[in-house]
């Protein structure tokens, strides 16, 4: 039953700066399987949107991407332009952070969407009219008909975001990219849209790259969660296990750092430091400096991401000794 | 200890509305719009609510950095709207504010020295030079940097953290009783947010300081504040202890923004109340209760009569404006 839809092998998307090679993802593996949400966590300069980029082949110069991107086992980093095209949005789409730099204030909204549409489905002008209004319709936009024809400036924060949503799931994708997709939105409007995206999700069957630096949004939508920090995969398991029961010191430490609303603390564990710079990370585990279990070995060996239980994989050298 | 420190009494402010070619006046953006509240000595008051529903318009009234419409501020039983230029400087002296976006807070110009010591320059707090380079590396290292390796670089040399860290040392350089602290760690990396909130609560107990924090983020107000006050669109709707809001909260609007907030384990599954509609434009807010639009609990009367902000908690100050709760 379960297919995986996208594995990512030695992704290593490598920005050939003046200043230096900025490593912004390293060797990273990753597996989406069929109808599964795969949460995605990591802070700013982590690589979590370079891998959505990476995926899509949107990375910009001086980026370079190596390594296998195997969507249903084609590796779409060895396809022509062209099929690029028809991939992106087509089986991939993406909805960006920020709808309002993403959607084109000249276009109305009718326009952006039916573009979306006429490009990846053979349908005459009617048909492309109907199914724009029928996914206005299904992301909540009132009176979709005559919506369709405003300008995004006419759309607040939260509708313009569901405009990228009905764009993004018009032509049915396989997978659905979710870059940051309710960070800037409040949260009684994040609420609706992460609700709105789970039933999309049912009803198309799409699988979801979630990716976030939001654990409770990570919490609650996703089956699976993959961390990243510094450009390296430092976890990967099911979610549960990731709350309940984290086997990397970076999780460990973020899950305790964050305030949370159903757990009362005097005071925050906070991590020290500061997240490493790209282009001379940190010897050995690009943890390590702000690892409260660091030992001398953690700045010499880089650790690789190893299973420690079914399902359950973490990059830490001294997993053992800390978890068991 | 309950002493009031500052008092907002029926605060406004409204922008003016222009359109056309010759700017006619078309209206006003009720931003905020006749809000009371006071902070007790000590305390930490958290000012919540969505963007768009006046907070950060609030704290900047206060501080008389913009211009208020209507009402009044007390600052230790003086009116802040009503000072002279010279009884100005000393408020300004003794209220203090952090920005959210340490980036733009600070002048890419001025070393670390120069933005820490110009407030004592502005208020004579230290004449002589080693007197300044000597109370700025105390604030330097007050604030978790390091005089030594940091006094003398510029903003774009830190990290986000470490530039809300400089902006926390020029708060305090005057040695302020009351900070106003508008979304202090919400430009900040999950990771780093943790040791600015720590941060601030040692510097509170420190200098003892009161402070008013203004954000949108429950999970922070609810670690972070004493009591806590709720707004929307201009206009607040509740007034609790931390404790007595996030339990028990009696407004049909905090109670909204509680269930909406993704709590960080996968085993609550919580009820989520989802709102119809959309926020309402400041321009034109609905009549009566600002919310009914959207409540689900409206009653006819809530559409004609404004409810005024009541006390239902007896000694524990628990004041809520909505006509279900009487």
């Amino acid at each position: 039953m379960n297919k995986t839809i996208l594995q990512i092998k030695d992704l290593k998307t490598y920005f050939y700066t003046d200043a230096g090679i900025a490593k912004a993802v390293d060797e990273l593996n990753l597996k989406i399987e069929r109808k599964e949400t795969l949460g995605l966590i990591g802070e700013s300069g982590s690589g979590k949107t370079v891998t959505a980029l990476s995926i899509l082949r949107l990375v910009p110069f001086p980026g370079r991407i190596t390594g296998e991107i195997l969507f249903h086992g084609e590796n779409l980093l060895e396809k022509s332009e062209e099929e690029m095209r028809s991939v992106r949005g087509g089986n991939i789409a993406m909805i960006f952070q920020d709808p309002m730099t993403s959607l084109n204030p000249v276009y109305t909204i009718g326009n952006q969407i039916s573009e979306a549409i006429e490009l990846h489905q053979d349908l005459d002008r009617l048909e492309v009219n109907k199914n724009v209004i029928d996914m206005l319709k299904k992301v909540g936009i009132p009176d979709a008909a005559t919506r369709q024809r405003d300008y995004p400036h006419q759309f607040s924060g939260g509708m313009r975001q569901r405009v990228m949503i009905a764009m993004a799931l018009s032509c049915n994708p396989e997978l659905l990219i979710a870059d940051e997709a309710t960070t800037n939105l409040d949260v009684t409007v994040q609420a609706e849209v992460l609700e709105l995206m789970k039933n999309l999700k049912e009803e198309f069957g799409s699988s979801i790259l979630l990716i976030t630096h939001d654990l409770g949004v990570v919490a609650e939508m996703s089956d699976k969660v993959a961390v990243l920090y510094a450009g390296k995969l430092m976890e990967f398991c099911d979610v549960e296990t990731a709350f309940m029961a984290p086997q990397h010191p970076y999780l460990e430490a973020l899950l305790e750092s964050i305030p949370r609303l159903d757990v009362d603390k005097e005071r925050l564990d906070a991590i020290a430091g500061t997240v490493p710079e790209l282009v001379n990370p940190p010897q050995g585990c690009r943890f390590h400096p702000r690892c409260k279990y660091a030992k001398e070995i953690c700045n010499k060996q880089e650790p690789q991401l190893i299973e420690i239980e079914p399902g359950h994989s973490s990059a830490c050298l001294r997993v053992d000794e800390i978890y068991h | 200890m309950s002493e009031r420190m500052l008092e907002v009494r029926n605060l406004k402010k409204y922008y003016q509305l222009k359109a056309g070619i010759f700017k006619k006046q078309v209206g006003f953006v009720h931003a905020v719009d006749g809000i009371s509240f006071n902070v007790k000595k000590g305390e930490t008051l958290g000012l919540v609510g969505e963007s768009g529903c006046g907070k950060t318009t609030a704290g900047l009234t206060i501080l008389r950095l913009i211009e208020p419409t209507a009402g009044e501020v007390f600052f230790e039983g003086k009116d802040i709207f009503k000072a002279t230029k010279k009884e100005m400087r000393t408020f300004r002296r003794e209220l203090q504010i952090i920005f959210q976006d340490p980036y733009s807070s600070l002048n890419p110009r001025m070393t670390v020295y120069d933005i820490v010591s110009e407030p004592l320059k502005v208020h004579g707090l230290a004449r002589k030079k080693n007197e300044k380079t000597e109370k700025v590396s105390q604030l330097i290292k007050k604030a978790g940097l390091s005089p030594h390796e940091h006094m003398h670089r510029y903003p774009h040399e830190f990290s986000g953290g470490q530039r809300q860290r400089i902006g926390i040392a020029r708060a305090l350089a005057t040695n302020p009783k009351l900070i106003i602290a508008d979304e202090p760690v919400s430009s900040i990396d999950v990771s780093v947010r943790a040791q600015i909130l720590n941060l601030l609560q040692d510097l509170k107990k420190e200098f003892r300081l009161t402070m008013l924090f203004i954000s949108h983020d429950l999970s922070v107000v609810k670690h972070v504040c004493n009591r806590v006050a709720v707004m929307y669109v201009g206009k607040i709707v509740e007034i609790a202890k931390t404790k007595d809001l996030y339990n028990n909260p009696q407004h049909p609007y905090s109670e909204v923004l509680l269930s909406a907030i993704p709590v960080p384990n996968p085993k609550i599954r919580r009820k989520r109340i989802l709102l119809r509609g959309e926020v309402p434009t400041p321009v034109n807010p609905p009549l009566g209760c600002r919310f009914h639009p959207r409540c689900s609990y409206a009653e006819p009367a809530c559409e004609k009569v404004e409810p005024k902000l009541i006390n239902i908690g007896g000694p524990d100050e628990h004041l809520v404006a909505c006509h279900l709760r009487k």
